[in-house]
Protein backbone atom coordinates (compact mmCIF):
# COMPACT_ATOMS: atom_id res chain seq x y z
CA UNK A 1 0.00 0.00 0.00
CA UNK A 2 1.18 3.84 -1.13
CA UNK A 3 1.37 6.51 1.24
CA UNK A 4 -0.65 7.94 -2.11
CA UNK A 5 -3.77 5.84 -1.72
CA UNK A 6 -3.98 6.61 1.94
CA UNK A 7 -2.77 10.47 1.76
CA UNK A 8 -6.05 12.34 3.80
CA UNK A 9 -8.58 13.46 1.69
CA UNK A 10 -8.50 10.14 -0.62
CA UNK A 11 -11.63 8.14 -1.41
CA UNK A 12 -12.22 4.68 -2.43
CA UNK A 13 -15.70 3.14 -2.87
CA UNK A 14 -17.61 -0.58 -4.43
CA UNK A 15 -21.03 -0.70 -6.16
CA UNK A 16 -23.37 -0.47 -6.76
CA UNK A 17 -24.15 -3.92 -5.74
CA UNK A 18 -27.59 -5.45 -5.86
CA UNK A 19 -29.09 -5.97 -3.13
CA UNK A 20 -30.90 -9.91 -3.10
CA UNK A 21 -30.96 -10.82 -0.31
CA UNK A 22 -34.40 -10.57 1.83
CA UNK A 23 -35.93 -10.98 5.24
CA UNK A 24 -39.77 -10.28 6.06
CA UNK A 25 -40.34 -7.12 7.44
CA UNK A 26 -43.29 -6.75 9.76
CA UNK A 27 -46.39 -4.29 8.54
CA UNK A 28 -45.33 -1.68 10.90
CA UNK A 29 -41.48 -1.87 11.02
CA UNK A 30 -41.19 -1.97 6.79
CA UNK A 31 -44.55 -1.69 5.45
CA UNK A 32 -44.31 -5.24 4.24
CA UNK A 33 -42.15 -4.97 2.00
CA UNK A 34 -38.97 -7.27 2.14
CA UNK A 35 -35.86 -5.38 2.68
CA UNK A 36 -32.02 -6.30 2.46
CA UNK A 37 -30.65 -7.44 6.22
CA UNK A 38 -28.40 -4.58 7.28
CA UNK A 39 -25.34 -7.33 7.54
CA UNK A 40 -25.16 -6.77 3.37
CA UNK A 41 -24.33 -3.30 4.24
CA UNK A 42 -20.81 -4.50 7.08
CA UNK A 43 -20.79 -7.03 4.19
CA UNK A 44 -20.28 -4.59 1.55
CA UNK A 45 -18.02 -2.13 3.74
CA UNK A 46 -15.80 -4.99 5.03
CA UNK A 47 -15.20 -5.88 1.03
CA UNK A 48 -14.19 -2.20 -0.07
CA UNK A 49 -12.15 -2.59 3.62
CA UNK A 50 -10.69 -5.49 2.50
CA UNK A 51 -9.74 -4.70 -0.95
CA UNK A 52 -7.65 -1.47 0.30
CA UNK A 53 -6.27 -2.91 3.52
CA UNK A 54 -5.44 -6.79 2.58
CA UNK A 55 -4.47 -8.88 4.80
CA UNK A 56 -3.90 -6.05 7.37
CA UNK A 57 -7.58 -5.73 7.84
CA UNK A 58 -7.71 -8.84 9.53
CA UNK A 59 -5.31 -8.20 11.95
CA UNK A 60 -6.00 -4.55 12.67
CA UNK A 61 -9.06 -3.27 11.36
CA UNK A 62 -11.78 -1.80 13.03
CA UNK A 63 -15.61 -0.71 11.88
CA UNK A 64 -18.28 1.06 13.89
CA UNK A 65 -21.35 1.14 11.84
CA UNK A 66 -24.87 3.06 12.67
CA UNK A 67 -27.70 1.67 10.42
CA UNK A 68 -29.96 5.01 9.17
CA UNK A 69 -32.07 2.97 6.66
CA UNK A 70 -33.34 -0.47 5.18
CA UNK A 71 -31.84 -1.47 1.56
CA UNK A 72 -34.92 -2.50 -0.62
CA UNK A 73 -34.68 -6.14 -1.89
CA UNK A 74 -33.25 -5.10 -5.39
CA UNK A 75 -32.33 -1.71 -4.66
CA UNK A 76 -28.18 -1.20 -5.36
CA UNK A 77 -26.31 0.33 -2.76
CA UNK A 78 -22.88 2.04 -3.01
CA UNK A 79 -19.95 1.73 -0.59
CA UNK A 80 -17.72 4.98 -0.08
CA UNK A 81 -14.72 5.85 2.36
CA UNK A 82 -12.76 8.71 2.91
CA UNK A 83 -9.25 9.04 4.52
CA UNK A 84 -9.96 11.67 7.59
CA UNK A 85 -6.28 11.37 9.57
CA UNK A 86 -3.52 9.29 10.67
CA UNK A 87 -3.67 7.87 14.24
CA UNK A 88 -2.39 10.26 16.94
CA UNK A 89 -0.22 7.96 18.99
CA UNK A 90 0.24 5.62 15.37
CA UNK A 91 1.00 7.11 12.37
CA UNK A 92 0.67 3.59 10.72
CA UNK A 93 -2.74 3.55 11.76
CA UNK A 94 -4.94 5.45 9.02
CA UNK A 95 -8.58 6.59 10.26
CA UNK A 96 -11.18 6.60 7.51
CA UNK A 97 -15.50 7.63 7.71
CA UNK A 98 -17.35 5.07 5.68
CA UNK A 99 -21.11 5.33 4.82
CA UNK A 100 -23.34 3.37 2.13
CA UNK A 101 -25.67 4.98 -0.13
CA UNK A 102 -28.46 3.81 -2.06
CA UNK A 103 -28.73 4.94 -5.79
CA UNK A 104 -30.58 8.14 -4.74
CA UNK A 105 -27.88 9.27 -2.54
CA UNK A 106 -29.96 8.32 0.11
CA UNK A 107 -27.70 7.55 3.22
CA UNK A 108 -28.50 3.78 4.68
CA UNK A 109 -25.21 3.64 6.97
CA UNK A 110 -22.74 5.45 8.03
CA UNK A 111 -19.12 4.91 10.39
CA UNK A 112 -15.97 4.85 11.08
CA UNK A 113 -12.97 2.57 10.13
CA UNK A 114 -9.77 2.46 10.69
CA UNK A 115 -6.61 0.09 9.99
CA UNK A 116 -2.75 -0.47 9.93
CA UNK A 117 -1.90 0.84 6.01
CA UNK A 118 1.95 -0.30 6.37
CA UNK A 119 3.03 -3.28 4.90
CA UNK B 1 -51.56 -3.62 14.94
CA UNK B 2 -52.21 -6.89 12.77
CA UNK B 3 -52.90 -10.48 14.64
CA UNK B 4 -49.31 -11.60 13.66
CA UNK B 5 -47.30 -7.97 14.79
CA UNK B 6 -49.31 -8.34 18.05
CA UNK B 7 -48.54 -12.15 18.40
CA UNK B 8 -45.15 -11.70 17.45
CA UNK B 9 -44.72 -9.00 19.71
CA UNK B 10 -46.25 -10.95 22.50
CA UNK B 11 -42.89 -13.82 22.18
CA UNK B 12 -40.60 -11.01 22.10
CA UNK B 13 -41.79 -9.44 24.83
CA UNK B 14 -41.92 -12.49 26.77
CA UNK B 15 -38.16 -13.39 25.57
CA UNK B 16 -37.03 -9.85 26.63
CA UNK B 17 -38.18 -10.39 29.84
CA UNK B 18 -35.89 -13.57 30.20
CA UNK B 19 -32.94 -11.80 29.35
CA UNK B 20 -30.92 -9.77 31.86
CA UNK B 21 -28.11 -7.47 31.67
CA UNK B 22 -25.09 -9.01 32.91
CA UNK B 23 -26.05 -12.41 31.91
CA UNK B 24 -23.47 -14.65 29.73
CA UNK B 25 -23.36 -16.90 27.07
CA UNK B 26 -20.03 -19.23 26.12
CA UNK B 27 -19.82 -21.59 23.29
CA UNK B 28 -17.77 -23.25 20.46
CA UNK B 29 -18.13 -22.86 17.38
CA UNK B 30 -16.66 -24.07 13.68
CA UNK B 31 -17.17 -21.68 10.50
CA UNK B 32 -17.43 -24.87 7.90
CA UNK B 33 -16.78 -23.73 4.18
CA UNK B 34 -20.47 -24.03 3.50
CA UNK B 35 -21.75 -21.59 6.25
CA UNK B 36 -19.36 -19.20 4.18
CA UNK B 37 -19.67 -19.48 1.03
CA UNK B 38 -23.95 -19.38 1.84
CA UNK B 39 -23.18 -16.14 3.82
CA UNK B 40 -20.96 -15.04 0.48
CA UNK B 41 -23.74 -15.71 -1.87
CA UNK B 42 -26.51 -13.79 0.54
CA UNK B 43 -24.48 -10.70 0.60
CA UNK B 44 -22.80 -11.06 -3.10
CA UNK B 45 -19.35 -11.55 -1.70
CA UNK B 46 -16.84 -13.53 -3.81
CA UNK B 47 -15.24 -16.05 -1.80
CA UNK B 48 -12.29 -16.85 -0.83
CA UNK B 49 -11.58 -13.86 -3.40
CA UNK B 50 -9.70 -11.57 -1.04
CA UNK B 51 -10.45 -13.49 1.75
CA UNK B 52 -7.28 -16.09 1.54
CA UNK B 53 -4.06 -15.77 4.12
CA UNK B 54 -0.48 -16.06 2.94
CA UNK B 55 -0.40 -19.46 2.91
CA UNK B 56 -3.64 -19.78 0.32
CA UNK B 57 -5.65 -20.83 3.48
CA UNK B 58 -9.66 -19.63 2.93
CA UNK B 59 -10.55 -17.30 5.84
CA UNK B 60 -13.98 -16.40 7.40
CA UNK B 61 -15.60 -13.62 6.20
CA UNK B 62 -15.29 -11.22 8.79
CA UNK B 63 -19.01 -9.55 9.47
CA UNK B 64 -20.14 -13.05 10.24
CA UNK B 65 -18.24 -13.49 12.58
CA UNK B 66 -20.70 -12.21 15.42
CA UNK B 67 -23.93 -12.53 13.21
CA UNK B 68 -24.69 -16.18 14.17
CA UNK B 69 -23.89 -15.77 17.94
CA UNK B 70 -25.64 -12.64 17.96
CA UNK B 71 -28.93 -14.21 16.45
CA UNK B 72 -28.54 -16.61 19.20
CA UNK B 73 -29.65 -14.33 21.78
CA UNK B 74 -32.93 -13.60 19.89
CA UNK B 75 -35.78 -15.75 19.02
CA UNK B 76 -33.94 -18.23 16.77
CA UNK B 77 -36.16 -20.86 15.30
CA UNK B 78 -38.77 -22.48 15.49
CA UNK B 79 -40.60 -19.18 16.14
CA UNK B 80 -42.63 -17.67 13.80
CA UNK B 81 -40.59 -15.90 11.09
CA UNK B 82 -41.82 -12.29 12.21
CA UNK B 83 -40.45 -13.08 15.62
CA UNK B 84 -37.01 -14.17 14.98
CA UNK B 85 -34.13 -12.35 15.41
CA UNK B 86 -34.44 -9.08 14.93
CA UNK B 87 -32.20 -6.36 12.49
CA UNK B 88 -28.56 -5.00 13.25
CA UNK B 89 -28.95 -0.94 14.25
CA UNK B 90 -25.34 -0.64 15.55
CA UNK B 91 -21.71 -2.49 15.05
CA UNK B 92 -18.76 -1.76 16.22
CA UNK B 93 -16.17 -4.44 15.57
CA UNK B 94 -12.43 -4.81 15.83
CA UNK B 95 -10.10 -7.55 14.50
CA UNK B 96 -6.80 -8.50 15.89
CA UNK B 97 -6.92 -12.22 14.09
CA UNK B 98 -7.77 -13.74 10.94
CA UNK B 99 -9.86 -17.13 11.18
CA UNK B 100 -9.77 -19.79 9.25
CA UNK B 101 -12.07 -21.84 8.30
CA UNK B 102 -13.08 -25.12 10.01
CA UNK B 103 -11.13 -23.86 12.80
CA UNK B 104 -12.72 -24.00 16.35
CA UNK B 105 -13.92 -20.16 17.65
CA UNK B 106 -14.54 -20.28 21.48
CA UNK B 107 -17.55 -17.30 21.87
CA UNK B 108 -18.38 -15.32 25.02
CA UNK B 109 -21.02 -12.66 24.76
CA UNK B 110 -22.66 -10.77 27.91
CA UNK B 111 -25.77 -8.19 27.35
CA UNK B 112 -24.21 -4.98 28.60
CA UNK B 113 -27.72 -3.25 28.05
CA UNK B 114 -31.07 -3.96 27.16
CA UNK B 115 -34.61 -1.52 26.45
CA UNK B 116 -37.56 -0.45 24.60
CA UNK B 117 -37.38 2.55 22.34
CA UNK B 118 -39.22 3.30 19.99
CA UNK B 119 -41.44 0.12 19.96
CA UNK B 120 -38.75 -2.34 19.49
CA UNK B 121 -37.42 -4.20 21.96
CA UNK B 122 -33.56 -3.68 21.99
CA UNK B 123 -30.43 -5.82 23.65
CA UNK B 124 -26.81 -5.02 23.37
CA UNK B 125 -24.19 -7.82 23.32
CA UNK B 126 -20.52 -7.57 23.80
CA UNK B 127 -18.80 -10.55 22.23
CA UNK B 128 -15.37 -11.74 22.31
CA UNK B 129 -14.12 -14.76 19.99
CA UNK B 130 -10.84 -16.35 20.79
CA UNK B 131 -9.17 -18.64 18.38
CA UNK B 132 -7.65 -22.41 19.01
CA UNK B 133 -4.87 -20.50 19.97
CA UNK B 134 -6.09 -18.59 22.74
CA UNK B 135 -5.69 -15.57 21.41
CA UNK B 136 -8.28 -13.17 20.68
CA UNK B 137 -9.50 -12.79 17.14
CA UNK B 138 -12.29 -10.19 17.20
CA UNK B 139 -14.06 -8.00 19.51
CA UNK B 140 -17.54 -6.73 19.30
CA UNK B 141 -20.59 -4.59 20.48
CA UNK B 142 -23.96 -5.18 18.55
CA UNK B 143 -27.41 -3.36 19.04
CA UNK B 144 -29.91 -4.98 18.10
CA UNK B 145 -34.13 -5.70 18.21
CA UNK B 146 -35.33 -8.91 18.64
CA UNK B 147 -37.28 -9.90 16.08
CA UNK B 148 -38.93 -7.07 13.37
CA UNK B 149 -42.49 -6.34 15.20
CA UNK B 150 -42.56 -3.36 17.22
CA UNK B 151 -45.67 -1.08 18.69
CA UNK B 152 -47.25 0.96 16.89
CA UNK B 153 -46.21 4.80 17.26
CA UNK B 154 -49.57 5.29 18.78
CA UNK B 155 -49.00 2.56 21.49
CA UNK B 156 -47.74 4.35 24.43
CA UNK B 157 -44.90 1.52 23.87
CA UNK B 158 -44.36 3.00 20.39
CA UNK B 159 -43.57 6.17 21.96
Amino acid sequence: MSETVNSIGSEISRGPIQGTSAVGGSDLGTNNRPVVPNVFHFAQMTELLVGHFPQNWFTSGQLSIRYLKPLQQGEELVVKAKVVSYDEDNADRVNLSIWCENINGELLATGDASCIWTT
Amino acid sequence: MSDANSEALALIEAHFNTLETGSSVEFDSVFLANDVREYASENNINWPGLYVDQNGQSLVIPGMIFFRPAVGFGLGQPNPPLTRAGFFTRTSRTFSQAIRVNEAVHFKGQISDKYLRRGYYYIVVDWTATGVDGVVAATGREWHTLGWARYPKTHPKGV
